[in-house]
């Protein structure tokens, strides 16, 4: 692959840039601004892709600036960020297509004028999280991204979506807070922000202080992420937030968050240097975070607020497959996160198409909209089987691997409650299927319109029967096993990286 | 990964066999039962997929695919129940994941511990896994409790279906499972399922609900006969798989003859059918007699080999002797309330529906006649040589528990939901996973309360808690 660690680089400063020269466009050139916002949305996408490509064979590191490991800033990225540079690639591009596509001759209207710079920064800032190597570093892309994501949660301006942006910038701030803190723990006791020359030296840090650090880490990262008790926001935020704003979040960044608690956890608070174990208290609220949000996703009349704690409880999945602490369990995890990732982001893409035609949130008024848009309610029907968890359909694998991991450490119990979500998940989804596909009665006027993006939703919907040939695919499987064997042993890591710094 | 998916052996033939002609006899009956066409097509459609899930599920070879079919299965038969009764389905849905939330944990504990194959038996220590996962699909007792309400409340070709298939696939999932050895615990369950589902079965109101407790009953026999761990106790069981399978689909499809004849499931509004019905008369008789075990019937085949299996276990045998005379007793109920006694009002069904539904029931009798009339075709065919069916001693004990059967009837007659409301909370006792997921669902939601400074404070406090929890 040509120039193989300059993707990620490009990965982020495309879209940064691609951000301010839009606005700048916008100006001198109304008409043309959608064509460039979608272009740029394709070079993103096929920056980030690149980079995932190059990051899945072997290790990228690169030096910016020239600038040595203890001095300067590191992109690296290995494959396991190149799974999560997968899901930003096509996350980020279904969701810049879903609030873009549509832009008429006259140019964007005045709402997508304003967010379509804060796509591309949140993008960008997600590209530069899955590829820092430097603690600090990741703190500064959290801001960004925060920044990005509370501004555009609140961006269509309801009542409803002004109070959920604040509540996420409260407790996102709180949360960006408590990594602060963290960080500047292991800086104060090991003198050093650079991920792997810190993971070396951590063993010399004060094992109080470390305790500190994990805790408020771990604190920090499962706000952004949607660990519960840390969640409270994300109802709120993702469900009052417009259609590619949700798609984005609950798909992306949620995922980018967990990236980070991965790298963290695994290579500053390894168990035998550490002295406590991350892995079983990760387990524990994983387990928490599955049953809040199945239970609380139930009697659900808002089908985005359904979706919203539905993501809590995916997450928790994610939790408990690290909390096994193996490399099958990572595995899981990881393939748990893509195919949750492609399911939440077409759902909330269909959510949002039907809410509009029929003119509300409620599911309850989606009545016979499967029957009027059959391919896209076969590919919603698709799609939510596929969360359910139902086999053979892609969403069950990674819950399989994860019971695979779970029954390997003899923990039959989270075992059978990852499974039991599968039957709770059940509660919620199919009262809102059947309502899709019962005949309309003859008093209720017919919708007319056509379904927002539905191309894109059709091919989105297609992918739990693409994953559920993952069976079929040893080599998928071998290579999810290699990039947990990369999180489970920090040292491979840490090889990595400073070796390639010696000239 | 590259193990191959299926394997072909003998006792997993006959299963196919009943899945083929049961779905074949459906696809006939519900043709005629259904009143919408687009229930007509709704069922056809998942019909084929339950077919082809089904037989996928039979001929597995390692458990991971056997619980992929069968959740598919699950679907299918969650879709033709609500094709009726919504609210029914989604219970049907819940109990069954929840069962194989249980049964994929033993699963992958078995591919750990290396015994993915169904051909080699489970290691021990997971066998409780299994037992409680496949256990919600055969209605052991304690997990029986969905069965009544749900194969009581489908449609009459769908309940066919359920008592004829679906819960076998549990029991197919125990002789798997099983090592070849007497299981103590699985050998009981099944002596008491019989005996509760016998009894219970007599006292019911509603003709679909007897037959749901009578398909537990027989669930008990199978169950039984699979516990005792013998080649014997496998052939019969599967055995009377087989038989059980075929005449419960007739027995089922007769009920939904007499729902759509009179209007009513209930006992207090049928009467008079065999003048009504003859034809359905007739067929009810023949398959009444065959669960019954009367001499000639395929049942007194099946039921001798099941005895022939616990031949060393006389609680157990004393205790389905018992049940036998539970099962007399609900059939002559049957018989006596639905076709004999007072003619109430039928409905006018259309001759060509009633062909229909008739035909699906004659479709199945074709398969049973064989293996009546050659009682030791199917040992053979599954292993086990040299069993002598007739013999004076048991055609005079099967006689003698229809009698015994006809006379309690006659007897109790006058009071037929004779504690009825006692019994019927001890059975729906289980059924607390519905409840517990509503009121742990409003609990948790009342957390979310909507005030910033409350999920600030346990931000916070969780961040301390955290802290804290790490530096002890």
């Amino acid at each position: 692959m040509i120039f193989p660690n300059y993707w990620m680089l490009f990965s982020i400063l495309f879209p940064m840039t691609a951000a301010f020269i839009l606005q700048l466009l916008h100006h001198f050139a109304p008409s043309k601004t959608g064509g460039w916002i979608l272009l740029s949305c394709g070079i993103t996408s096929l920056l980030t892709f690149g980079a995932a490509v190059s990051a899945s064979s072997g290790v990228r590191v690169l030096r910016l600036g020239g600038w040595g490991a203890d001095l300067g800033i590191l992109l690296v990225s290995d494959p396991l960020s190149a799974v999560f540079l997968f899901i930003s690639a096509f996350g980020g591009a279904a969701a810049v297509w879903a609030t873009f596509s549509n832009i008429s001759k006259s140019g964007p209207t005045a709402e997508q004028w304003r967010l379509c710079g804060l796509f591309f920064i949140l993008w960008a800032s997600l590209n530069g999280i899955l590829t820092t190597g430097d603690l600090f570093n990741l703190f500064v892309f959290f801001e960004i991204l925060a920044v990005a994501a509370y501004v555009l949660t609140g961006a269509s301006k309801t009542r409803e979506a002004l109070e959920a942006g604040l509540k996420y910038l409260v407790l996102g701030t709180v949360g960006a807070l408590l990594i602060l803190l963290a960080t500047s723990m292991l800086y104060m006791g090991g003198g050093i922000l650079n991920f792997a020359l810190l993971s070396s030296v951590v063993g010399g840090i004060p094992r109080g202080a470390l305790a500190v650090a994990a805790g408020f880490m771990i604190a920090g990262l499962g706000l952004k992420m949607g660990m519960v008790p840390f969640h409270f926001w994300l109802p709120d935020a993702h469900s009052s937030a417009s259609t590619g704003v949700s798609m984005l979040l609950s798909g992306v960044v949620v995922k980018a968050s967990f990236y980070s608690l991965l790298r963290v956890t695994t290579l500053l608070f390894p168990a035998e240097q550490a002295g406590f174990s991350i892995p079983d208290t990760l387990l524990v609220l994983g387990l928490l975070s599955l049953f809040t949000g199945h239970l609380s996703a139930q009697r659900q009349t808002s089908i985005k607020r359904m979706l919203a704690w539905s993501t809590v409880a995916h997450m928790g999945y994610l939790l408990i497959g690290i909390g096994c602490a193996s490399p099958l369990g990572v595995a899981g995890a990881l393939l748990h996160s893509f195919n949750h990732a492609a399911a939440k982001t077409a759902l909330f893409l269909g959510a949002g198409s039907f809410s509009t035609l029929s003119g509300s949130k409620e599911w309850r008024s989606f009545t016979g909209l499967g029957r009027r848009f059959p391919r896209e309610g076969a590919a919603f029907l698709l799609l939510a089987a596929s969360i359910i968890g139902l086999p053979p359909l892609g969403g069950f694998w990674g819950k399989w691997m994860i019971v695979l991991a779970a029954m390997e450490k003899g923990r039959w119990m989270t075992a059978v409650a990852v499974e039991l979500g599968t039957a709770l998940s059940c509660v919620y989804y199919v009262p809102v299927l059947f309502r899709l596909f019962s005949p309309r009665r003859s008093e209720e006027t017919v919708p007319v319109g056509v379904f927002h993006s539905g191309m894109l939703f059709f091919a989105l919907g297609m992918t739990p029967l693409l994953l559920a040939l993952f069976y079929f695919v040893p080599s998928l499987y071998e290579y999810l096993i290699a990039a947990g064997e990369w999180v489970v042993s920090p040292a491979l890591y840490r090889d990595a990286v400073l070796g390639s710094m010696v000239p | 990964m590259t193990e191959p998916f299926f394997v072909v052996a003998a006792e997993r033939v006959l299963p196919a066999l009943l899945a083929g002609a049961l779905v074949a006899a459906a696809a006939v009956y519900g043709e005629g039962y259904f009143d919408a066409v687009e229930e007509r097509r709704a069922f056809r459609a998942l019909l084929r997929v339950f077919f082809f899930s089904v037989i996928g599920a039979v001929f597995s070879s390692s458990w991971l695919v056997f619980f992929v079919f069968v959740e598919i299965s699950t679907v299918a038969l969650f879709l033709m129940i609500a094709i009726q009764r919504r609210d029914v389905a989604e219970g049907y849905l819940q109990i069954q994941l929840v069962g194989a939330s249980f049964f994929l944990a033993g699963i992958a504990g078995a591919s750990i511990m290396g015994g993915a194959l169904l051909s080699s038996p489970v290691p021990r220590v997971l066998l409780p896994l299994f037992i409680l996962g496949l256990g919600v699909k055969a209605a052991l007792p304690g997990l029986h409790f969905w069965l009544p309400e749900v194969h009581g409340t489908a449609p009459a070709p769908v309940s066919a279906l359920l008592s004829g298939f679906a819960v076998k696939l549990g029991v197919f999932g125990f002789l798997a499972a099983l090592p070849s050895e007497p299981h103590s615990f699985l050998l009981a369950a099944g002596a008491f399922m019989a005996l509760w589902g016998a009894f219970r079965a007599a006292l019911q109101p509603d003709v679909k609900r007897l037959l749901a407790y009578s398909t537990m009953s027989q669930l008990g026999y199978i169950v039984a006969a699979a516990a005792a761990g013998s080649q014997v106790g496998t052939a019969a069981a599967i055995f009377h798989t087989a038989v059980h399978g075929l005449v419960k689909g007739m027995l089922f499809f007769c009920a939904g003859i007499l729902e759509k004849t009179y209007g009513t499931k209930k006992f207090s509004g049928l009467g008079g059918g065999a003048a009504a019905l003859p034809w359905t008369f007739f067929l009810f008789v023949f398959a009444a007699a065959s669960l019954l075990g009367l001499p000639g019937t395929p049942g007194f085949a099946s039921k001798g080999l099941i005895k022939e299996a616990l031949h060393g276990f006389s609680p157990i045998s004393l205790c389905l002797l018992a049940a036998n005379v539970g099962t007399a007793v609900s059939f002559f109920k049957m018989g006596a309330f639905a076709f004999g006694g007072v003619q109430k009002s039928p409905r006018k069904i259309l001759q060509g529906r009633l062909r229909l539904m008739n035909g699906g029931m004659l479709m199945l009798v074709v398969f049973l006649l064989p293996l009546g009339l050659f009682p030791g075709w199917a040992p053979s065919f599954l292993g086990v040589e040299g069993i002598r069916f007739y013999s004076f001693a048991k055609c005079a004990e099967s006689l003698s528990v229809a009698l015994a059967g006809a006379l309690l009837f006659a007897a109790y007659r006058k009071k037929p939901g004779f504690a009825d409301a006692l019994l019927r909370r001890i059975d729906e006792a289980g059924s607390c996973f519905s409840c517990v997921s509503e009121r742990g669902g409003a609990f948790v939601r009342s957390v979310q309360s909507g005030f910033l400074r409350g999920y600030l404070f346990a931000a916070v406090a969780t961040a301390l808690l955290l802290m804290l929890w790490f530096s002890r």
